[in-house]
Parts: structure tokens; C-alpha cells; sequence
């Protein structure tokens, strides 16, 4: 069967505090421009295009098709771009289109946010948003003390990861924090909904980002190839304490199906709105147990394994929706040989999961694949 | 003005369920009927210092949210009354300005 592929990948460079004259629909182009040089391509070679971007609408993915001059055979909106990849795989092996522009962004002011956090849905408005929950965070700082609890973990263990993605965002000349953070600096940082501070947030910016994916017969030897792929929705129906995530529910198949398992990874990216939903998903993956990746994320320790490779939006930001499609953007990145900074050689196999759509009191979406690098000419 | 928090009780299996659903989670059942919330524990409590649109909220308007895990097993973010924390025994109400508020059970 016909397969998907990643064939290319581009972020611009987040903005903190953009102006009037940036506008989303520019942003999102440039990356879908940036994306396909990356790959080779031309725009008129485009025929399926998925955007998730808040700050577009009204419009939607088909009048930035228009926009943009792609006459296409595939469309598709949804806010978490990595459940867009789910649909864009089997868009490619199904034959409905064969070079798909994935784009995520956003430039959202604070208000704009603000305003999106409270109507995010009926839920949240009905029932977060007069208590006032200010958005997201307090439920997510919920999650962690109860998972804090559940595991006896300590502020620390949830700082190794900050820590930990801040020294590979020094690596990433995009990301907005770039220095090392000490653990006093993590736990005396300005509280935001304890215990979650500043640092366990990501830091809102402007910016786009784009992969482009294509079929196998269109491959000439230089994409990141899609080993595996699993999808859980709701999985929970949100009777759980916030954990784990639906990665949970297909963890074992997506392992089995790539012929890989954790140990012969060697790069991972995950969705990391909360270090909480990192230590989740390395856990459901199969990486840490009880919550506890002091190991894994200490580098010179045995059992060591890269993780968020480019920072995550802890210290790149996170576009509105963009934030998204970030970690697939840093695998595809990587596993093309374009970040030789991080120090990471030739890495083989990753593992990409997304995570997003709080619908109460945590998120229900959640997205994993297994890809490998390149296999080079042949 | 504030009335008894409300959540729904599936008449075929009794799961109680918050928030509202068009049926129940557990067995499917479209059959639901609201019932009064009961009594329940916090189990964590946060402050919330900034707001994403105003930045650094002024220390006498910072909300303390609750969970609290209702007798039935339900959790609920609600807004904590001064005398409540973790482990104090509450009943929750709903104002009309729609705030879910954990109030200390009398004893």
C-alpha cells in the first residue's frame, strides 16, 4: 500500500509581543512557504492543505487556499494539528490527495486569548469561567497536585523537565528562553496557579509553523518515514484525575506496529503544555514508571533519552494553535539530520505525540506516531 | 442568590455524572435527572495569581479553586469559601452569576 511521509518542515521564529502589522493569514503563508522549500516543492504541487489556527477565523483552511492559489483535493480544519496528521496519513494512503500542507498558527494578543480561554467551550464557560478559573492553568495545577500526590513527587521532579528542555532549547537559535535555568530559579519563579509558575506555562507569542507530507512513490529517498500512528479521543470521558492519557489506550499497538519499542528510540517529542503532561505521556509511552523521569531526562546518566529536543513551547512559545504541530516539526527536523546543535547523531527512530482539547478539567485529545529517518538515495 | 449545585444521576446504572452530558458515560443511557450535588472533601486547593489577559491579578481578588470528590465519586473545580482546604468536608452551591462555590459543611 501506498504510504505517508514527511518530507519537510519549517517554524518561524517566535514573536513575543507582535504588532498590528502581523496578521495570521501571513504568518501561516510564510511557513506553508518555508515548509515546502524545505521539501523541494512548489506550491502548485500542493493538493491537500490542513490549517489550525484560532486567530484565522472566519476564514478557514479553503480561503487560505484561495489566498494562497492551491487548487486542492483534500481540506481539513481542526484546532490540534497532530489529529489533522492522523487524517492526512490515511488522506495519502487512501489516494485523496499526495502532497498535503499541514499549518499551525497564531497571533493572538492577550486579550484575544483571554477571550478564547474563557468561550473555549460550553463546558468551560458554563463551568470554569465565572468561578473565574482565568483559563487553563488552575486546572492543570490541579492535575499536578493531585498527581504530585498520587506519585509522591516533589515541585523538583516537574523542574527537571523545565530544566531539562531549557538546555535543549539553548541548542535551538528559534526558542524565546534559551538559557539554563537553576532548580532555585524554577521554584522561586513568579507563581501563576501554584504550583504551577511562569516556567510550567508556555509563554504565549505569535508564529507559525508547517510540515509537508507526501506519498511514498513520491519520495526520493530524503523523508522521515511514518512507522506507526494511534489516536484516542475522549478516552476517559473525564472521570479520571488527569492522567494518563489516551496514549494509554493504544500505547502497545503503536509500539508493536512500528517493529520499535522505547529502548531503540532516540528522540521524543511531546506535547508539553504542563511538565504534568509530559511525565504523563513518557509514561504511557512506556519511558518512566510512577511519574518519575529524574533518570531518563538526566543526560549523564545510563538510560538517558532526549526529550523535546528543541525546547518545546515551554521555552519557544506557543502560537495559539500552532503550539500544536511543534513537536512533530522539531522530529521531522531532526530526524532529516537539520539540527546537528543539539548533539544528537544520526538519530534512526522518534516518537511525536500530541495532546490538547482541555474539556473540563484536562485535555481529551491524543495523538502518537512512530517515525524513522530518512532512508537516504536510492 | 445561590441555589444547591446540581449534577445528574443516570436513572438505569445511578452514575452520577458533572459536567452535563447528553447521556451517560457509563452506560449509555439517554435517561438522566438532575439531583442536588451532596456533600463532598477538597482534595487540593490553587491559588490563581495571574490571568492570561490582565497579567498579575491584585492579591484580595485571586480565586482559590478547589477539586472536591463528591461522596458519589464526582470531581469539581469549585471556588473555595476563606475556611475551606484541603480535606475540609463541603456542599457546593451554584451562585447565578453561575460560580460553583465550596462552602464549609457545618458540623
Amino acid at each position: 500500500m501506498r504510504g505517508a511521509v514527511l518530507a519537510g518542515a519549517a517554524s518561524l521564529p517566535p514573536t513575543k509581543r507582535p504588532d498590528a502589522s502581523v496578521t495570521v493569514e501571513r504568518l501561516l503563508a510564510n511557513a506553508i512557504r518555508l515548509a515546502l522549500a524545505d521539501a523541494g516543492l512548489k506550491p502548485s504541487d500542493v493538493n491537500g492543505l490542513g490549517v489550525s489556527s484560532f486567530a484565522l477565523f472566519p476564514d478557514r483552511s479553503i480561503d487560505l487556499a484561495m489566498k494562497m492559489g492551491f487548487r486542492l483535493t483534500w481540506t481539513m480544519d481542526e484546532v490540534i494539528s497532530m489529529t489533522m496528521f492522523q487524517h492526512a496519513v490515511h488522506a495519502i494512503e487512501q489516494g485523496a490527495a499526495d502532497v498535503i500542507v499541514l499549518v499551525g498558527g497564531d497571533a493572538l494578543m492577550r486579550e484575544d486569548f483571554r477571550r478564547m480561554a474563557e468561550s473555549y467551550n460550553r463546558t468551560t464557560a458554563e463551568n470554569l469561567t465565572p468561578l473565574p478559573a482565568f483559563g487553563p492553568n488552575a486546572p492543570f495545577a490541579l492535575v499536578t497536585q493531585a498527581h504530585m500526590a498520587h506519585y509522591g513527587l516533589t515541585r523538583e521532579d516537574y523542574g527537571r523537565v523545565v530544566q531539562s528542555q531549557r538546555r535543549w532549547a539553548g541548542t535551538n537559535p528559534l526558542a524565546l528562553y534559551r538559557t539554563e535555568l537553576t532548580m532555585s530559579e524554577y521554584l522561586n519563579a513568579p507563581m501563576v496557579a501554584d504550583p504551577l509558575t511562569i516556567f510550567d506555562c508556555p509563554p504565549l507569542v505569535a508564529g507559525a509553523e508547517a510540515v509537508v507530507m507526501t506519498s511514498t512513490d513520491r519520495d526520493k529517498g530524503a523523508s522521515v518515514r511514518v512507522l506507526s500512528l494511534g489516536g484516542s479521543f475522549n478516552h476517559d470521558n473525564q472521570l479520571g484525575p488527569g492522567w494518563p492519557t489516551g496514549i494509554a489506550t493504544f500505547a502497545d499497538e503503536l509500539w508493536k506496529a512500528a517493529g520499535v519499542g522505547p529502548s531503540d528510540i532516540d528522540l521524543v517529542e511531546l506535547y508539553d503544555d504542563y511538565p504534568v503532561i509530559v511525565l504523563a505521556q513518557l509514561q504511557d509511552l512506556g519511558f518512566i514508571k510512577d511519574g518519575d523521569a529524574s533518570q531518563l531526562l538526566d543526560p549523564t546518566r545510563k538510560g538517558f533519552v532526549p526529550v523535546n529536543t528543541g525546547g518545546g513551547i515551554l521555552t519557544f512559545g506557543q502560537a495559539g494553535s500552532g503550539g500544536s504541530i511543534h513537536c512533530l516539526v522539531e522530529g521531522v527536523k531532526q530526524l532529516r539530520g537539520q539540527r546537528p546543535e543539539s548533539g544528537i547523531e544520526n538519530p534512526e527512530f522518534g516518537v511525536v505525540a500530541g495532546y490538547g482539547m482541555a474539556l473540563y478539567r484536562y485535555a481529551a485529545n491524543s495523538i502518537a506516531t512512530v517515525l524513522q529517518a530518512p532512508t537516504g538515495a536510492r | 442568590m445561590t441555589a444547591p449545585l446540581e449534577i445528574d444521576r443516570c436513572t438505569d446504572c445511578s452514575a452520577r455524572i458533572f459536567p452535563r452530558r447528553l447521556g451517560c458515560p457509563v452506560c449509555g443511557s439517554a435517561d438522566l435527572v438532575a439531583e442536588a450535588a451532596g456533600e463532598g472533601v477538597v482534595a487540593h486547593v490553587t491559588t490563581v495569581h495571574r490571568s492570561p489577559g490582565s497579567g498579575l491579578i491584585p492579591e484580595a481578588d485571586r480565586p482559590r479553586l478547589g477539586l472536591v470528590m463528591l461522596d458519589s465519586n464526582v470531581r469539581v473545580i469549585a471556588r473555595c469559601e476563606a475556611d475551606v482546604f484541603p480535606g475540609t468536608r463541603v456542599e457546593l452551591e451554584r451562585r447565578n452569576d453561575g460560580a460553583i462555590v465550596a462552602r464549609r459543611k457545618a458540623v
